[in-house]
C-alpha cells in the first residue's frame, strides 16, 4: 500500500473499512439504526477530510476516531449523573464453559461508562495494538491500560452477574432524591 | 510485576495487542512459570478472553449496507483521479462540477437557511459564554419563566440575551442569568436559563427532557464545566445550566420545587 492517503480512494477506504466502521459504532452505541448512521456520517466525515490524510497504514484508527468523536456528540454523550467506584473487588475468571449472550454483552457494554467501553471494544476487536488504542484516544498507555483492565472487570461481573465480594455493588449512583 | 499485570499482558499477548518481544510480556511469562495462581488462572482466563473478543467482534452487518454507503456518499473528484481504484474522470468534468459548485455556493448564501436543531452540548456552552457577547433576545418566541421559577424570580425582559451569539442564530435561544441564595453557602448560586422552542431542540434528545422540572434529573457531560437539567413546558425547553458541583445545582432544585406555604 503506497504511503500517501491520497492514493487510497474513498471508494476503496468504504469497500475496506466499512465493516469494522458499523460493528465498532454499533457496540459503541448498542443501537442498530444508531450504528449505520454513525457509519454513513463517517464516510461524509472521511471524504472531506481524506486529503489530511497522509498515512494510509492510519486509516483504521483515523475511521474509528471518527465514528468515535461523532458519537460522542450524539445523544449517547449524555452522562447520568452517576459516579462509579474506584475500588473495584477482584473477580475470578468465570468458568471457561460460560456462554455469552450477545443480548446481555450489548446490555453489559451499554452499562460501562464511555472512557471504558471505548478502550474495551477496541481492544477485543483485536485491531489495534496497546499503543495504538493509546494514540486513538489520545491517553498514555497506563491509562489505558488500567481503564482496560477495569473495563474487563467490570464486564465480567456484569455478564457473570455474581455478587461481588458479599453482595457489594460494582457501582453506586449518587442519589439526587 | 504482579498477578494481576500479569493476567493483562498475557492476554494482550494472547489477542495479539502486545508481542512475545515486548518487556511485559517477557516478564509475564516469566511470573508464570513460578506462579501457582496465575498458573491456576490463566487457563480459564486465556479462554474467556478468547471467547469475549469472539463476541465482541461478531456484530451482525445488515444487508445491503455497503451499497447503501457507496449510493450515499458521493465520491469526490479529486481524490478518484488519485485512486488504487481509478475511476474515468475526464478534466471537462471535473471544471463542470468547480463550476456547479461555485454556484451552489453563491446560491447558498442567499438562500435562508434553516439552523440545524440545538443538542445538549451546544447549548451546555451557554454556561461558558461571556454574558457581554450576547446581544439582546430578538427571537421569533415568547420566553417565559417556567411555572415554579415564577414563584421565586421575578421576570425582567431587559436581562433576557439572544444565544448563541453568532450570526443568524441569535435569536434562537433566549438566555436568562439567575442566582439564587441557598442556605449554608456564603454566596448565591448563579446559573443561566435557556429557553427555547421544542422543534429548535435536536430531536434525538427531546426525550432527555422530562414533563416538569421537578421530575428533571441533574446530568452532566464528561469533560464539560458544570451540570445542566432538562424538562419542558407547553411548546418551550427549558435547560437550567450552572457551573461548578453537581450539588448545588440539585440543592437548588429541591429548595425551588420545594412546596412553599401561601403566606
Ligand atoms: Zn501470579
Amino acid at each position: 500500500m503506497a504511503d500517501s492517503g491520497m492514493s487510497e480512494s474513498l471508494f476503496a477506504v468504504i469497500d475496506e473499512h466499512y465493516g469494522l466502521v458499523y460493528r465498532y459504532a454499533s457496540r459503541l452505541s448498542g443501537r442498530q439504526d444508531e450504528a449505520e448512521d454513525l457509519t454513513q456520517q463517517t464516510f461524509l466525515s472521511a471524504r472531506q477530510h481524506l486529503e489530511q490524510l497522509r498515512n494510509a497504514g492510519a486509516v483504521k484508527s483515523w475511521l474509528c476516531t471518527i465514528v468515535r468523536n461523532l458519537y460522542l456528540r450524539s445523544q449517547h454523550q449524555q452522562q447520568r449523573w452517576q459516579e462509579w467506584c474506584d475500588d473495584y473487588h477482584p473477580v475470578t475468571t468465570p468458568d471457561p464453559k460460560f456462554e455469552i449472550d450477545p443480548q446481555e454483552l450489548q446490555a453489559a457494554i451499554d452499562q460501562l461508562p464511555e472512557e471504558f467501553r471505548t478502550p474495551l471494544i477496541l481492544f477485543y476487536f483485536r485491531e489495534f495494538s496497546y499503543k495504538e488504542i493509546a494514540t486513538q484516544l489520545q491517553l498514555p498507555m497506563g491509562t489505558v491500560m488500567s481503564r482496560l483492565s477495569r473495563a474487563k472487570t467490570q464486564l465480567r461481573t456484569l455478564l457473570t452477574s455474581e455478587p461481588v465480594a458479599a453482595g457489594e455493588p460494582v457501582s453506586k449512583a449518587v442519589s439526587i432524591g | 510485576m504482579d498477578c494481576s499485570d500479569t493476567l493483562e499482558w498475557l492476554e494482550a499477548a494472547e489477542l495479539g495487542q502486545a508481542t512475545a518481544a515486548d518487556t511485559e510480556v517477557v516478564q509475564a511469562r516469566q511470573h508464570l512459570t513460578t506462579c501457582p495462581v496465575c498458573q491456576q488462572e490463566w487457563p480459564a482466563r486465556k479462554s474467556w478472553a478468547l471467547q469475549l473478543a469472539a463476541s465482541i467482534s461478531d456484530v451482525p452487518i445488515p444487508s445491503g449496507l455497503r451499497e447503501r454507503l457507496l449510493a450515499d456518499v458521493p465520491m469526490p473528484a479529486a481524490v478518484s483521479t488519485t485512486a488504487v481504484h481509478p475511476r474515468r474522470s475526464s478534466r471537462r468534468w471535473v471544471l463542470m462540477s468547480a463550476l456547479c459548485l461555485t454556484l451552489l455556493v453563491g446560491l447558498l448564501q442567499f438562500w435562508p437557511q434553516p439552523q440545524p436543531p440545538l443538542t445538549l452540548v451546544e447549548l451546555q456552552q451557554g454556561l461558558s459564554v461571556e454574558l457581554a457577547g450576547l446581544p439582546e433576545f430578538r427571537g421569533d418566541f415568547d420566553p417565559h419563566l417556567p411555572a415554579i421559577w415564577a414563584t421565586s424570580f421575578d421576570f425582567d425582559r431587559s436581562f433576557v440575551r439572544g444565544y448563541p451569539p453568532h450570526g443568524m442564530a441569535s435569536g434562537q435561544v433566549a438566555l436568562i442569568p439567575f442566582q439564587y441564595p441557598l442556605a449554608g453557602q456564603p454566596e448565591p448560586v448563579k446559573g443561566r436559563l435557556l429557553i427555547l422552542p421544542r422543534q429548535r431542540f435536536a430531536e434525538s434528545q427531546r426525550t432527555l427532557a422530562t414533563q416538569n422540572f421537578r421530575q428533571a434529573q441533574v446530568q452532566y457531560f464528561r469533560g464539560l464545566p458544570g451540570a445542566f437539567l432538562v424538562w419542558s413546558e407547553d411548546d418551550l425547553i427549558y435547560v437550567c445550566l450552572m457551573p461548578g458541583d453537581p450539588e448545588h445545582l440539585a440543592r437548588f432544585q429541591r429548595s425551588l420545587a420545594a412546596p412553599r406555604s401561601l403566606t
